[in-house]
């Protein structure tokens, strides 16, 4: 008989009795430094192009500035390619590796493998943008049905994404080499932490494995070594799946990293649970990923079912993580006085922190894009506004509000220990993710009522000669100043970012300023529970709503086909 | 009785779960679509193998 053994408490303590992770990262060798410094770098610079080509494609929606259809593809292209897999790939390698560093006393460990991730990795990056900037523009999935009277640009396009999954491997192995060899030399345990990375790190390999699969059929077809990849949109969508649960599950690893730092709080719910919430992760990937093939035709009436009731289980980790983290801290803050109410607790909280802030943010805008996904994702809907402004309405608020901040403050932590320079205008860059947020609200609110009344997600022309209905126009105006405010807070927070890395004065370390971890005292802990109950509301007050909205439309919309 | 860790507990589900799947997709004709297959079978396979440091530790 075997049985699995979880870690006692002890496990907790040796987790905060460690220290700041921005001290083990200030204490890393210079080279592991100079590594992880490379990679923020390179991301910062992903996030950069993808915001500039973000806010001209919001712009030219708005009919702010003029684009012809050409153009406006390639700007469309280069947004999505520098955006969603650049940046939000980069960045989690520069956390991934920072992380799993902060596991180990010696730094990093298999430095080659790291050293030749840089190298291909900004290879694809070159390749991926060059392509994008210079050939016929694929759009991000590298669609090469669009490409099929350019073969070069299909195999730039899925070359750069090779690229990309090749670092993500080579990063990956010496992450997992990292945190293995970080284990206690007694028991071989890991902190939950150590244990996050390697599922992380594992996750990114798989998902690599998916690139391969997606994407060399259009390589050798492009240099004439393969038959046409019929079946590109299919294994697109695998890969697709993937990569929604990679940039959350590296958002969740962060916010449990980035609440020890600012607040001193560990896990109520201790090590061996956290640890169970991240494999989490990936026992719900592969059977909640039915719901991408509701648009195709062939698809079987058992299937669609089967997908419809699997897509409710999608968002269980996240949720079992938002609670665990929300309940440890209010029960720490409740242990350190007695707060008026009961969300007294929160206004205790050190907003004052642009990383707690920009975490703080991040928490909440993962719940708004919670209540707007399961609209999308449920299988009336899904092909009735897919193809639809709806879908960059509500995912702005993962890509943007949840994902991109929580990286943003991971780096707040980060840059500060490998550089040593303060934290540029703390409360300037603690304000300005609530201004990015008010940014995603007007931007998503425009944007999903634009989607529901039929405003297509990527045609930017959409006069259709005048018959187009009137109230169209202002909420694409409405979704060009959403996206203007929003990104005025990221550029300014961008700036931030890079003035702790060139320029910026030296300041007092991160690690002087982190609070002492300590555990979290027992007790109830209701703030959690009950937003995850308004969650549920909220997401069934959308359903109604968006239900109610279609069906006054004065015409029937034809759902689309080309996949999200 | 003999007992194995929790990383190892965990991972060990994950790559039963990512087998399972992949083999319901191999062998259910109205799914008929074989790059699930290769993605999460080899998934298995990955998850399998980081498995086995975590418990050789004991």
């Amino acid at each position: 008989m075997t049985e699995i053994t979880f870690p006692a408490g002890a496990a907790n303590q040796a987790e905060a009795d460690r220290g700041p992770l921005s001290a083990r990262i200030a204490a890393l060798p210079r080279v592991d430094r100079r590594l992880l410094l490379g990679f923020v770098c390179v991301s910062l610079l992903a996030l950069v192009l993808g915001l500039g080509f973000g806010l001209t494609t919001a712009l030219a929606r708005g009919g702010m500035i003029a684009l012809d259809a050409d153009s406006a593809y390639r700007v469309l292209t280069l947004h999505g390619t520098s955006a969603f897999f650049w940046w939000l790939y980069l960045a989690q390698v520069a956390l991934m590796i920072g992380l799993a560093a902060g596991e180990s006393t010696e730094g990093l460990k298999a430095r080659p493998l790291i050293i030749a991730g840089v190298v291909v990795l900004v290879s694809g990056l070159v390749l991926s943008e060059g392509t994008a900037l210079l050939r016929t523009p694929l759009l991000y999935d590298a669609n090469p049905d669009l490409g099929r009277e350019d073969p070069r640009a299909v195999a730039g396009m899925a070359g750069g994404h090779l690229l990309l999954a090749l670092g993500l491997v080579l990063t990956s192995l010496a992450a997992i080499v990292t945190v293995l060899r970080a284990r206690d030399r007694v028991t071989g345990a890991m902190t939950a932490m150590g244990f996050g990375v390697l599922a992380w790190a594992g996750f990114l390999i798989v998902s690599a494995i998916a690139a391969v699969n997606a994407f060399l059929p259009n390589l050798l077809w492009a240099f004439g070594r393969g038959a046409f990849p019929a079946d590109a949109a299919t294994e697109w969508h695998i890969l697709f799946h993937n990569l929604h649960y990679l940039p959350l599950m590296a958002t969740v690893l962060t916010w449990y990293a980035l609440t020890q730092e600012t607040t001193g709080t560990t896990s109520a719910f201790g090590s061996g649970f956290s640890k169970v919430v991240f494999s989490s992760y990936l026992v719900f990937v592969p059977p909640t990923s039915l719901y991408h093939m509701f648009l195709e035709p062939n698809l079987a009436e058992s299937v669609r079912v089967t997908g419809s009731l699997l897509s409710l289980f999608v968002s269980v980790p996240t949720l079992t993580a938002f609670l665990v983290i929300v309940s440890s801290l209010e029960l720490a803050t409740r242990a350190k006085g007695t707060p008026a109410g009961l969300f007294g607790w929160i206004g205790r909280l050190p907003w004052g922190n642009p990383a707690f802030s920009a975490m703080g943010v991040a928490i909440v805008s993962t719940l708004l894009g919670l209540v707007f996904a399961f609209v999308l994702i449920q299988e009336k809907f899904a092909p009735l506004i897919s193809d639809t402004l709806f879908v960059p309405g509500y995912f702005h608020f993962f890509a943007v509000g949840a994902v991109t901040e929580t990286f943003l403050a991971g780096f707040l932590v980060i840059i500060p220990a490998l550089t040593g320079r303060a934290v540029w205008q703390p409360r300037l860059m603690a304000a300005m993710p609530w201004l990015v947020l008010v940014g995603l609200v007007i931007f998503g609110a425009c944007g999903m009522l634009a989607g529901l009344q039929g405003v297509p997600r990527r045609t930017f022309d959409i006069a259709y000669d005048g018959a187009a209905p009137a109230g169209w126009h202002a909420l694409m105006v409405g979704f060009a100043v959403g996206a203007m405010v929003f990104a005025s807070g990221l550029a300014i927070e961008l700036f931030g970012v890079l003035r702790m890395l060139v320029g910026g004065k030296r300041g007092v370390p991160m690690a002087a300023m982190a609070p002492r971890p300590a555990g979290v005292p027992g007790g109830a802990a209701w703030t959690g529970p009950i937003a995850v109950v308004l969650l549920v509301a909220l997401m069934t007050g959308a359903t109604i709503g968006t239900f109610e909205v279609m069906r006054s439309l004065p015409i029937v919309v034809v759902g689309g086909h080309a996949g999200h | 009785m003999r007992s194995i860790p929790l990383e190892a507990g965990l991972v060990l589900g994950v790559a039963l779960v990512w087998a399972v799947l992949a083999a319901v997709y191999r062998f259910s004709p109205a799914l008929g679509m074989p790059g699930y297959v290769r993605v999460w079978g080899a998934g298995a396979v990955m998850f399998l193998a980081l498995a086995m440091p975590l418990l050789r530790w004991r």
